[in-house]
C-alpha cells in the first residue's frame, strides 16, 4: 500500500504550514513548522521550524504546580506566545493550514485553557482543528529530528514512562509504569529535597547525582515488561529524613535505581520486537546519564540510541504541529464538538494513518 | 579384615583448591568420645562428621562440597571451616549450632560420613592411607563403601521428614529415592538464599 | 556483543563445552554434555536426561552499577531457582534444578525435549510446523489437538497452583516423549524467568492472552483451532479440581483482555 499524503494539496500548493499549541503540563508552548509536499518519510522533505516559542511555569521550592496555577498561567501567556511565534515565522495568518492542539493526556485545567484558545484561532481564523496525542506528538517530533525510521521509543517525562514500539498502523505500549511517571518520582523527591524548581527538577538532581558517588541499594522494580516507582519514592523520601546519606549520594542512587529500571524494558522491548534503535522522548530524555547508560546497553546489541536536545525533549508546540501536519495531511479534521480534551488518552489509541 | 578401609574422592570442576575423601562408618559405638574430642578440637579428629541417616545418595554429598567450595571461592562461608560448612550446606538450619548438633555427630549416633577437605595438591595415597589408619584408631566401627545403596540403608526417613519438612511416608516420595534425593539436592543449593 | 558474553561465561566455567541454544534480552541459554559437579560414574537422581545439561546464564549488565547489578542478578536467578524447586514439589512438570551459582547468575537445570525427526528441538512451535509441513490432516489431528490440550492443562496447573508465567510463547512450551515406539508426549512449561506469584485473574487471563497471540503470530492458518483446544485443556482442570467459578473468571477476563490488549487502562 502506497500511502498518498497530498490529497489536500491545492494546485501549484508546495508545503504545509501547521501552528502546534501544547499545554498538557507546566509549559506552554506554540510553534510552527513548514512541511514540503510528497513523502514526509523522504530525507529532501523533512519539517522546517519556523518558530518554537515556550513558557514554563515553575513552583516555589518544595511544592508541585496546581493545576489551576498552571492554567491561569497558559491563559495569561497564550496569546502573547501565539503572536511571537507567527511573527518569528514570518508567515501569513492565511498561510497556515491547520491548527494542531494537545487534546491529552495530561492535566485537564491547562489542556483546557489552550484547547479553548485553539478552538477560538479556528474559528476565527477559519482553520482547520486538529487534536494531537502528546506522546505522538513527542514520537513523530523525535523521529523527524534524529531520522529514526523504526526506533523502539522510550517515553520518558513528568507524567509518562512508556516503553513504545510501532506495529500495524498503531504505537504499541509494550511497558509502562504501573503507578508514578519516572519524572514525577523525581520532582516529588526535589520537593523532598526543597530544590529549586528551576530550570527543572530533575536538571537539579542530575547536577547533585554528578558530585554522589556511594551507591545506596533501593528496591528494584521491574515487573515483566512494566515498572513501579512509588515504593522506590517511599523508600528514598525515608532515608532523606534521617539523614544519614548526603543528598548527593541519594540524587545518585535514585538515578542509578530508575534509569536501570528504564533501560531494562528498553531492552526487553528491542529484543521482543527485534529492532536496533531506540528514541529517548520527553523531559527525562535530556538526562545525560539515561541517555548514556541507554548507549551502553544499545552498543551491546550493535544498536543507535536517538536522543533530542531539551527544545524538543521538553514539552514544545512544534511536536504537536509535526503529528498534526500528518494527521491533517492524511484527512484529519477535528470538529469542535470531537475537540474535548482527555486527560488520559492513551497512545494506542491513535490511529497511525500516516505510516504503512 | 583386611587393612584398606573403603574411601571416596571428591573433586569438582570450576572450584579445583580443595578435594575432599570421604569415608561411611556404621554401628560406630563411641560416638560420645569422638564428640568429645571434637569439642576439645583434638587434631586427630579433624574432619567434617556427618551424621549419615541425613544422606540419601553420593549425588547429595556431591552437591554438599560443591555449595561448600562454591562458598568458599566467593568469600561467602557462613562459618569459620571448610568442615563446618559442609555440615551447614548439607543440613536445613540456619542456625550453626543447630546444624552440628543434628546433622553432625552426637552421642547416640549411630553411623557417620566422616569426610575431610584439604588443598588438592594435599591429596595423595599416603595422606588418604594416614587417613585410613588414623580412622581405624579413632572409630570403633563398621567401615563402609560410600553408594547410594548403603547410603539408602541407613537412612532415617522419620529424620529426613524432620529436619528437611518434607512429607515422603504415603506421598508419592515414599520409597521414590531418586526424587527424595532431588528434593535434597535443591534443598542444598537454595540453603542460605 | 554476543561474543564477549560468551567468553565471559567460558571463563566462569572453563571445560565446558557449551553450546548456545538462545539468546534473550535477559538470559543465554547454552547446553552441555558435562555435569557441574557429579562424576561420570554418578548419574544425576530423577532427570529424564542424564546426558545433557541446561545452563542458563545472566550476564552482568554493563549499564548498571556494580551494585546494584550483583544484587539483580542473584536475586532474580535465586527466585527462579526456587520456582523450580517449587514447582518440583508440586508435581509440574518443568525443568528440575541440579545446580546453582547465584552470584555469577548461573542455574543448572535438566534438559526437557528431545530431537524432532527434523532435526529440529521439540519446542512446541517446532513440533507445529513439523506437523504442518505433514498436511492439514496431521495439523489438525488427534495427537495435535491432544498435545494442545496438555498445553492448556499445564498452564491451569500452574495458574491454580498461583502461579503465572509471564512469559508464555510456543517456544517455551516443551514436548516430552513418553514412549520409545509411540507417538505419545507430554508438556512441559521452560523459562520461568519472567515467573511470579500471583493468584490475579487479570495476571492469568494475561499469560493465556500472551500465548493466544504468540500462536496466532507463528500457526496463523490453524492458531483458531490451537486455542481453541488450549482452552480446552485449560478448563479440564478446573473443572477437575472443581474451580468452575474461578474459570468462569479467567474466562470473563481474558475476553476482556483481547478486546482492549495487554495493557490496563491508566493516567495518561
Amino acid at each position: 500500500m502506497k500511502l498518498d499524503f497530498d490529497t489536500r494539496a491545492k494546485p501549484g500548493q508546495k508545503w504545509y504550514i501547521a501552528l502546534g499549541m501544547e499545554g498538557s503540563a507546566n509549559k506552554i508552548g506554540i510553534g510552527i513548522i513548514k512541511q514540503p509536499i510528497g513523502d514526509p518519510s523522504n530525507p529532501e522533505n523533512r519539517s522546517i521550524i519556523l518558530s518554537n516559542i515556550r513558557d514554563t511555569y515553575n513552583a516555589p521550592p518544595g511544592q508541585g504546580f496546581m493545576p489551576r496555577d498552571v492554567a491561569r498561567h497558559h491563559r495569561n501567556w497564550v496569546v502573547r506566545i501565539v503572536a511571537k511565534a507567527i511573527s518569528e515565522a514570518k508567515i501569513e495568518i492565511n498561510e497556515i493550514n491547520c491548527i494542531c492542539f494537545t487534546q491529552g493526556p495530561g492535566m485537564g485545567a491547562p489542556l483546557q485553557s489552550v484547547v479553548i484558545a485553539a478552538r477560538t484561532l479556528s474559528l476565527m481564523w477559519k482553520i482547520p482543528l486538529i487534536g494531537v496525542n502528546h506522546c505522538v506528538g513527542h514520537i513523530e517530533m523525535g523521529r523527524e529530528v534524529t531520522g529514526a525510521n523504526n526506533p523502539v521509543v522510550l517515553y520518558v517525562s513528568g507524567g509518562n514512562t512508556q516503553v513504545i514500539a510501532y506495529s500495524r498502523q498503531r504505537y504499541r505500549i509494550f511497558g509502562e509504569t504501573l503507578d508514578i511517571a519516572v519524572g514525577n518520582c523525581l520532582d516529588r523527591f526535589a520537593r523532598v529535597l526543597k530544590i529549586s524548581n528551576s530550570p527543572s527538577p530533575g536538571y537539579n538532581i542530575e547536577q547533585l547525582a554528578k558530585k554522589g558517588g556511594k551507591f545506596i541499594e533501593l528496591p528494584y522494580t521491574v515487573k515483566g515488561m512494566d515498572l513501579s516507582m512509588s515504593g522506590i519514592l517511599e523508600f528514598i523520601e525515608e532515608l532523606t529524613r534521617r539523614q544519614n546519606e548526603k543528598i548527593e549520594d541519594l540524587c545518585y542512587s535514585l538515578q542509578e535505581c530508575l534509569f536501570a529500571m528504564l533501560v531494562e524494558i528498553t531492552e526487553r522491548a528491542m529484543a521482543h520486537v527485534n529492532s536496533n534503535q531506540v528514541l529517548i522522548v520527553g523531559g527525562v530524555g535530556c538526562n545525560e546519564r539515561l541517555q548514556e547508560m541507554m548507549n551502553i546497553m544499545v552498543k551491546d546489541r550493535n544498536g543507535y540510541v536517538y536522543a533530542t536536545d531539551e527544545r524538543f525533549c521538553i514539552d514544545n508546540g512544534v511536536m504537536i504541529a509535526q503529528a498534526g501536519i500528518l494527521e491533517y495531511r492524511m484527512g484529519g479534521n477535528c470538529q469542535i464538538e470531537d475537540s474535548v480534551c482527555s486527560q488520559k488518552f492513551r497512545t494506542d489509541e491513535v490511529f497511525v494513518k500516516w505510516r504503512e | 579384615m583386611s587393612s584398606a578401609i573403603p574411601f571416596r574422592e571428591i573433586e569438582v570442576p570450576v572450584y579445583k583448591k580443595y578435594k575432599a575423601v570421604c569415608f561411611l562408618a556404621s554401628n560406630v559405638k563411641n560416638c560420645q568420645e569422638i564428640k568429645e574430642n571434637l569439642i576439645k578440637a583434638n587434631k586427630d579428629y579433624d574432619y567434617g562428621f556427618l551424621n549419615a541417616k541425613n544422606v540419601v545418595s553420593l549425588e547429595q554429598l556431591y552437591s554438599g562440597f560443591y555449595k561448600t567450595v562454591m562458598s568458599q571461592h566467593d568469600g561467602n562461608m557462613k562459618s569459620r571451616t571448610l568442615h563446618t560448612e559442609l555440615i551447614y550446606s548439607l543440613s536445613p538450619f540456619k542456625n550453626i549450632m543447630d546444624c552440628l548438633n543434628k546433622f553432625g555427630i552426637s552421642k547416640d549416633s549411630n553411623s557417620i560420613l566422616i569426610v575431610k577437605i584439604v588443598e588438592s595438591e594435599t591429596l595423595n595415597n599416603y595422606f588418604i592411607k594416614t587417613q585410613q589408619e588414623n580412622l581405624k584408631s579413632i572409630i570403633d566401627g563398621e567401615f563402609l563403601e560410600i553408594t547410594d545403596d548403603s547410603l539408602q540403608e541407613i537412612t532415617d526417613i522419620k529424620a529426613l521428614e524432620k529436619n528437611y519438612k518434607l512429607k515422603i511416608r504415603s506421598t508419592k516420595l515414599e520409597n521414590n529415592w531418586p526424587s527424595i534425593s532431588r528434593n535434597l539436592v535443591s534443598i542444598t543449593h537454595l540453603k542460605g538464599l | 556483543m554476543s561474543k564477549e558474553i560468551i567468553e565471559r561465561v567460558e571463563k566462569i566455567l572453563p571445560d565446558f563445552d557449551l553450546k548456545l541454544v538462545s539468546q534473550g534480552a535477559e538470559a543465554l541459554v547454552f547446553v552441555t554434555e558435562k555435569h557441574p559437579y557429579l562424576p561420570k560414574d554418578i548419574k544425576p537422581a530423577g532427570l529424564t536426561n542424564v546426558n545433557n545439561f541446561i545452563v542458563k546464564y545472566r550476564p552482568r549488565k554493563p549499564y548498571r552499577h556494580e551494585k546494584l547489578d550483583l544484587q539483580i542478578t542473584k536475586s532474580r536467578t535465586a527466585g527462579e531457582a526456587k520456582l523450580l524447586y517449587k514447582l518440583d514439589s508440586l508435581n509440574i512438570k518443568a525443568p528440575k534444578l541440579i545446580a546453582l551459582d547465584a552470584i555469577n547468575g548461573i542455574i543448572w537445570m535438566e534438559f526437557l525435549g528431545f530431537r524432532l525427526p527434523n532435526g529440529n528441538f521439540s519446542s512446541l512451535k517446532n513440533w507445529l510446523w513439523f506437523i504442518e509441513k505433514k498436511g492439514e490432516s496431521e495439523a489438525i489431528g488427534q495427537l495435535a489437538k491432544d498435545v494442545m490440550r496438555l498445553v492448556g492443562y499445564a498452564i491451569a496447573e500452574l495458574h491454580l497452583n498461583e502461579i503465572v508465567h509471564g512469559d508464555l510463547t510456543s517456544s517455551n512450551i516443551v514436548l516430552v516423549k513418553e514412549s520409545e515406539t509411540e507417538e505419545k508426549y507430554s508438556v512441559a512449561l521452560i523459562d520461568f524467568g519472567l515467573s511470579s506469584y500471583s493468584n490475579l485473574v487479570e495476571d492469568k487471563a494475561v499469560d493465556i492472552y500472551v500465548l493466544e497471540r504468540a500462536l496466532v503470530s507463528t500457526h496463523p492458518q490453524f492458531s483458531e483451532l490451537y486455542n481453541e483446544w488450549l482452552l480446552e485443556g485449560y478448563h479440564s482442570l478446573y473443572s477437575e479440581k472443581k474451580k468452575i467459578n474461578a474459570w468462569r473468571d479467567v474466562e470473563r477476563r481474558l475476553a476482556a483482555v483481547r478486546l482492549r490488549g495487554r495493557k490496563r487502562s491508566m493516567l495518561g
